[in-house]
């Protein structure tokens, strides 16, 4: 399938490539063969059982009652039930096989995504249209799940049930089943454009829902700032627009649906009314048993489910058909950075970091780090100072290689990156983002989340460093509290000081601190600085930070503007001489002509 | 079987509906009940029944439709009768014409009353569901900063949107069922038992294992809400995964992550196939009892009728009456069990309308139409609940156009005393004052929208940044924007984003940094030109060179209207008439800057902690040379 674009238009939910989607999904398929061969088998059985209780009736019709034969009549409904329990136990149990295999596809289809999903390269996520494509995913499970309800395959049984009663039909009466089959393409035709006005439709309501529900997460999340500026009134009024539109949707897709199934319904019933004038007909001629059109008044019925059924499920299949071949495309995107064959274990790290000469572009277009060369020794701290955008993250990410660089190479202890295996380099790694992520979990697990088998101590030593005990002591539940998605949300302080203690925790070779404590109040923020000191003795690393105090200690000073280096050496060297590092420097202070003397 | 076909109404619309709530998350995810419970099941479910009381006629309507139709619908079993055995075995073909003729129009417009059924159930559910949102929503925007901290942000999400849903599958889906169950139940019934009253007692005798079925049905609402639950923590470690890649990565954890995910995905699976089996258990232990009573309407039936007692034409016009009553009744368990789920979500949102306001508008409250942005807190006293009180007698008085800074240790208060100005809250005790007018006493309104807050924590909605820039004043001309974004020296690298003012930020566009949040949040306070300026100064997130623009700016707002500063910064509280020192919520000291540096102790510790060492830096720079340490 390749890098097809399908993945990236999301909006599109007709699948333009549904073959090949379901050529995919037939793979799947094929790894529950077993079971799903054995549910066919059942459902075929119970389909041809479920044909005879409406010959019963008609044997019961045309010859019990006529012969008088009430015992006959009691034993025909006897085996009647034991046929029912059969037909009861073998739809049971093709349902469950069904359930359990498409249950188990989705698993299978949502883990091979994942396992994509977590060793895509950054350069992968910094799209934005692939932004917008994975924001999607875990619509698109959910859409599969729903059409994978084992409908998928109830209805592509259906199609084979309908040809059997077909046949048993036609063996029974032929003129009756041309009768039937007269209004069944009006019926497919009210059904497709039922469907297809539904669809749109539903849609319709999906993104009204989707709507409000952002009205209302904004106002909940964005609660302080929607009162500070007294938006209390133009957002209820905006709620009361996207809910008056949500309605306004449902409303028109009730309308279709109010419409359609009288409509449907009342069409098969037609074929009823129709059978009944010529069956009718036809016994008072003599022609017919009156039996037969009893028993076909039953088939008409069990004859015309599946059908309603496919019609049904279309919807849904369709979608999920659609959300499927956005999982492929998905898995089907080539990833950037993998190992070579020929890539070799990190073995005793001793934490030399080398830039040599180094470009780097995001898009190939917009050079974003230029002829870049640093040396960072063992055990050296680098500060990269900048204004934004001159790169300093940029230079970090190479480090822990969520990018190769366009030309140059980033060397680790004298090896390229990229001859290096990538889980050894980065078990070497700890890294403390701009962004602060903590998973939902404990606080303790977010702790541990770079040295799992660490002691509880050792949690609580590293938290100590991240100055992270204090506010967590004071919770209810310490370091057992749950934190993120559903659990207590921190402040982005508390935050960046539980993805410290992270980093501490993980016992680095290299640490990488990107901006990692600029939330964290000046007092705290002081406290870690001195706390750091020890922590950084003995690795190498690299710090980003805008405070000068942080810099100042550093063993090397790299000066970045506009993705080249324009100075670089200890902070002595640097101030004391003109040039952008003195500038910066100068630059803390509005005018240091005003400042008071230090006191007493 | 002749009334129609069993698939349609009963079975076509409500398996949909069925479906849909599946889809949609079904019950309420994680309950926390951090709600006062008790409210009796009856008193719930009445004052959700009694939002159909604005549609007094819709339901005149539904129901009159409903009885129509359900009576119409019993006519086709009759008229076969009548066909069968006056027509066909009488041998009088005008007869059998004339009764499918009836036939026919019996079922035309049984199914026109069906569709006025219909339409009138889902438009007053539809309706239903409207109004409980908008008044969940108009509740939701008027609480107190209180209520959003004491309830977590996923719970109130859980109400508004799986606990509406709940409600709403039981307006449109599990009530018309009820309904439409008891209604064709006791109407068939009664057919049934003029027909053959033996028969009818016959299939009766068989509602006990109907009943006993009811026990399965019981187990699939709880699982299906599981099973909603867990596909909710499978779409969590989804997203995690995308907004925690840096992390993952950085740490190498990818195999960790992936086996996460297989704990829950497989989980779901387990969770779905289990809902799945025991649904089929339930339908397939109707369809056998439905088989059953067919098999008692074969062999009863067809000794009723050799005896004389029953019509060949009867015995199927019975047939068709049990399929009829079946219908609906199929669906019966889970409706009932839905119900019930329905009420306990009704009551969960019924707790957010009913939690009591405590920062509420007075109905003669005093409109402001200017502020001068004179402020007094009058011996202000605050404390949650119970709890140690977090600001203790505090009197400041803070002349129009006149600045404060507030500065203090963490946790000594400070933020709850900005928090007081918008009034998120109201004060325990004490009073707050603008240009003298008590803040209980004036439109909140008028208030909030005179007050700029730039808070620490900058909060930025998933809109354009112009949207976010126009939040308080939409109105705003380009120009203003622009002037507004200069002065927050924001507009620079607004400019260069890839939309410029047009570039949509937050989960699905740009991600800021977080000095650029906080430029923008500057600038969207300024927009709306506040008499008094709030300001909860970043703790470092922007660069020296941003930052020394920032500092400009402010300081010529701060001349133009009364600001109120949580000062992190040094050249801030150089800056202000006045500056307050905050400790465990006292006024421990006041004064300038330089006046507190010879008198308060407490000062001084917190300057020495917090503003020294850039003090330091600056002496360092003034005297051109190298640190010497």
């Amino acid at each position: 399938m390749g890098m097809r674009n399908t993945y990236v238009d999301t909006s599109n939910l007709s699948g333009r490539t549904v073959t090949s989607t379901v050529r995919r999904l037939t793979y799947y398929i094929g790894l529950h063969r077993r079971a799903i061969t054995i549910g066919f088998l059942a459902l075929s059985v119970a389909s041809l059982l479920n044909m005879l209780p409406p010959w019963a009736l008609k044997i019961a019709v045309d010859d019990f009652i006529p012969q008088a034969d009430a015992a006959g009549a009691a034993r025909m409904a006897g085996a009647l039930m034991l046929v029912y329990l059969a037909r009861g136990a073998l739809n049971y149990l093709n349902f469950y096989l069904f359930a359990r295999s498409s249950q188990t596809i989705v698993y299978e289809i949502s883990r091979d995504m994942f396992a994509r999903l977590v060793r895509h390269s950054m350069r992968f996520f910094e799209g934005q249209r692939t932004g917008e494509t994975v924001s999607h995913l875990t619509a698109d499970v959910t859409a599969v799940q729903q059409a994978m309800q084992g409908q998928v395959l109830t209805a592509g049984a259906g199609i084979v049930t309908m040809g059997l009663y077909l046949v048993v039909m036609l063996t029974l009466d032929w003129r009756l089943t041309l009768v039937i089959l007269s209004v069944v393409p009006l019926m497919m035709l009210a059904s497709v454009i039922t469907a297809r006005m539904l669809r749109v439709r539903y849609r319709r309501v999906q993104e009204s829902i989707a709507n409000i529900n952002t009205a209302i997460e904004e106002n909940v999340s964005g609660v302080r700032v929607s009162r500070a500026f007294a938006r209390e009134d133009a957002d209820t009024r905006r709620f009361q627009t996207e809910n008056r539109a949500n309605l306004q949707a449902n409303l028109n897709t009730t309308m279709v649906e109010s419409i359609a199934t009288p409509l449907i319904e009342g069409l098969s019933t037609l074929s009823v009314a129709a059978m009944l004038a010529y069956g009718g007909w036809q016994i008072t001629l003599g022609e017919m048993k009156p039996g037969t059109l009893i028993a076909f008044l039953v088939y008409l019925q069990i004859f015309h489910q599946p059908l309603t059924e496919l019609v049904r499920v279309n919807y849904v299949i369709q979608s999920g058909l659609a959300a499927a071949d956005r999982i492929f495309g998905f898995m089907d995107v080539p990833r950037h950075i993998v190992d070579r064959p020929a890539a070799v274990d990190l073995v005793e790290p001793r934490g030399k970091v080398e830039f040599r000469n180094v470009n780097f572009s995001y898009d190939g277009v917009t050079p974003v780090l230029q002829d870049v060369t640093v040396t960072a020794e063992s055990g050296q701290t680098v500060a990269l100072v900048g204004a934004t955008g001159s790169g300093k993250t940029t230079m970090v990410s190479l480090v822990a290689r969520f990018y190769d660089p366009t030309s140059g190479q980033v060397l680790f202890d004298g090896q390229d990156l990229r001859d290096l295996r990538m889980d050894s380099l980065r078990a070497r790694l700890a890294f403390v983002p701009q962004e602060t992520f903590l998973f939902s979990g404990t606080i303790a697990e977010n702790v541990r989340y770079g040295n799992p088998d660490a002691s509880d101590e050792a949690v609580e030593r590293a938290a100590a460093l991240a100055r992270a005990d204090e506010f967590i002591e004071q919770l209810d539940d310490g370091f057992a509290t749950m934190v993120g998605d559903g659990g207590l949300r921190l402040s982005r302080g508390q935050q960046q000081r539980v993805a410290l203690a992270r980093a501490i925790l993980a016992d680095p070779t290299v640490l990488v601190l990107d901006e990692a404590t600029s939330d964290i109040d000046t007092e705290s923020e002081y406290e870690i600085q001195k706390a750091l000191v020890q922590v950084l003795r003995g690795r190498t690393s690299f710090v980003i930070a805008h405070r000068l105090s942080t810099i100042r200690n550093a063993d090397l000073i790299v000066v970045l503007d506009d993705g080249r280096i324009v100075q670089q050496g200890s902070h002595a060297d640097l101030i004391a001489r003109p040039g952008p590092y003195r500038d910066l420097h100068a630059a803390q202070f509005d005018d240091p002509a005003e400042a008071t003397p230090k006191p007493a | 079987m002749f009334g129609g076909s069993t698939v349609g109404d009963a079975g076509n619309c409500r398996r949909r509906a069925w479906d849909n709530w599946r889809a949609g998350g079904g019950a309420g995810a994680a309950l926390r009940p951090s709600f006062t419970n008790g409210t009796p099941f009856i008193r719930t479910l009445w004052r959700l029944i009694l939002y159909l009381r604005s549609q007094k006629w819709l339901l005149a309507g539904l129901l009159t439709t409903l009885l129509l139709g359900s009576l119409l619908r019993t006519l086709p079993p009759t008229l076969s009768k009548i066909a069968i055995d006056d027509g066909v075995l009488a041998n009088d073909l005008s007869v059998l014409f004339i009764a499918v003729g009836l036939f026919v129009a019996a079922v035309l417009l049984s199914n026109v009353a069906m569709a006025g059924r219909l339409y009138a159930a889902r438009y007053s559910a539809q309706k239903v569901i409207h109004d409980i949102r908008n008044d969940l929503y108009r509740h939701l925007s008027a609480k107190s900063m209180s209520f959003f901290d004491s309830h977590q942000t996923g719970d109130l999400m859980s109400r508004v949107t799986n606990d509406v849903n709940m409600i709403q599958f039981f307006f449109t889906m599990a009530g018309t069922v009820i309904l439409s169950s008891i209604v064709l139940t006791a109407m068939n019934l009664a057919f049934m038992l003029l027909l053959d009253w033996v028969l009818a007692l016959a299939i009766v005798a068989l509602v006990p294992l109907f009943v006993a079925m009811q026990s399965v049905a019981k187990r699939v609402v709880p699982l299906f809400r599981q099973s909603n639950q867990q596909m909710g923590v499978v779409n969590v470690e989804i997203r995690e995964a995308i907004s925690g890649i840096k992390v993952i990565q950085a740490f190498g954890r990818e195999n960790h992550q992936e086996e996460r995910f297989d704990r829950e995905n497989w989980k779901l699976r387990d969770l779905r196939t289990r809902v799945l089996r025991t649904f089929a258990l339930y339908t397939q232990g109707v369809e056998l009892i439905a088989g059953a009573a067919t098999a008692v309407i074969l062999g009863l039936g067809a000794w009723r009728v050799i005896n004389g007692d029953l019509t060949l034409g009867g015995l199927v016009a019975f047939q068709g009456y049990l399929l009829l009553m079946l219908a609906p009744t199929r669906f019966l368990g889970f409706a009932v069990q839905i119900s019930q789920q329905a009420v306990t979500s009704g009551e969960r949102v019924f707790q957010i309308i009913d939690t009591p306001l405590d920062v509420h508008e007075k109905p003669d409250a005093r409109p402001l139409a200017t502020l001068r942005g004179e402020v007094e807190f009058d011996n202000v006293t605050f404390q949650y609940g119970e709890r140690n009180p977090i600001l203790r007698n505090v009197s400041v008085h803070v002349p129009a156009g006149g600045s404060l800074a507030i500065v203090g240790r963490s946790g000594s208060g400070k933020s709850t005393l900005a928090n007081l100005l918008p009034r998120f809250y109201d004060p325990t005790q004490g009073a707050l004052r603008v240009d003298g007018y008590n803040l209980r006493d004036v439109r909140l309104q008028d208030l909030r929208s005179r007050i700029g807050m730039v808070m620490q924590e900058t909060f930025l909605f998933n809109m354009t940044v112009a949207d976010n820039l126009r939040f308080g004043r939409k109105d705003a001309s380009d120009d203003e924007l622009e002037a507004a974004a200069r002065m927050a020296a924001a507009h620079d690298f607004i400019v260069e984003l890839p939309q410029g003012y047009d570039t949509l930020i937050g989960d699905r566009g740009v991600r800021l940094s977080g000095g650029q949040r906080q430029r923008i949040a500057i600038a969207r306070a300024l927009l709306v030109r506040p008499a008094i300026l709030v300001l909860d100064e970043a703790t470092s997130s922007v660069d020296t060179r941003t930052d020394r623009a920032i500092q400009r700016a402010l300081e010529q707002l701060m001349q133009e209207r009364t600001t109120i500063v949580i000062a992190h910064r040094l050249s801030t509280i150089r800056r202000v008439d006045q500056i307050i020192v905050l400790e465990g919520g006292r006024v421990v000291a006041r004064g300038t800057h330089a006046e507190l540096l010879e008198t308060s102790d407490a000062y001084r510790v917190i300057y020495e902690l917090q503003f020294r060492l850039q003090e330091e830096i600056s002496a360092e720079i003034q005297a051109e040379g190298p640190a010497r340490d």
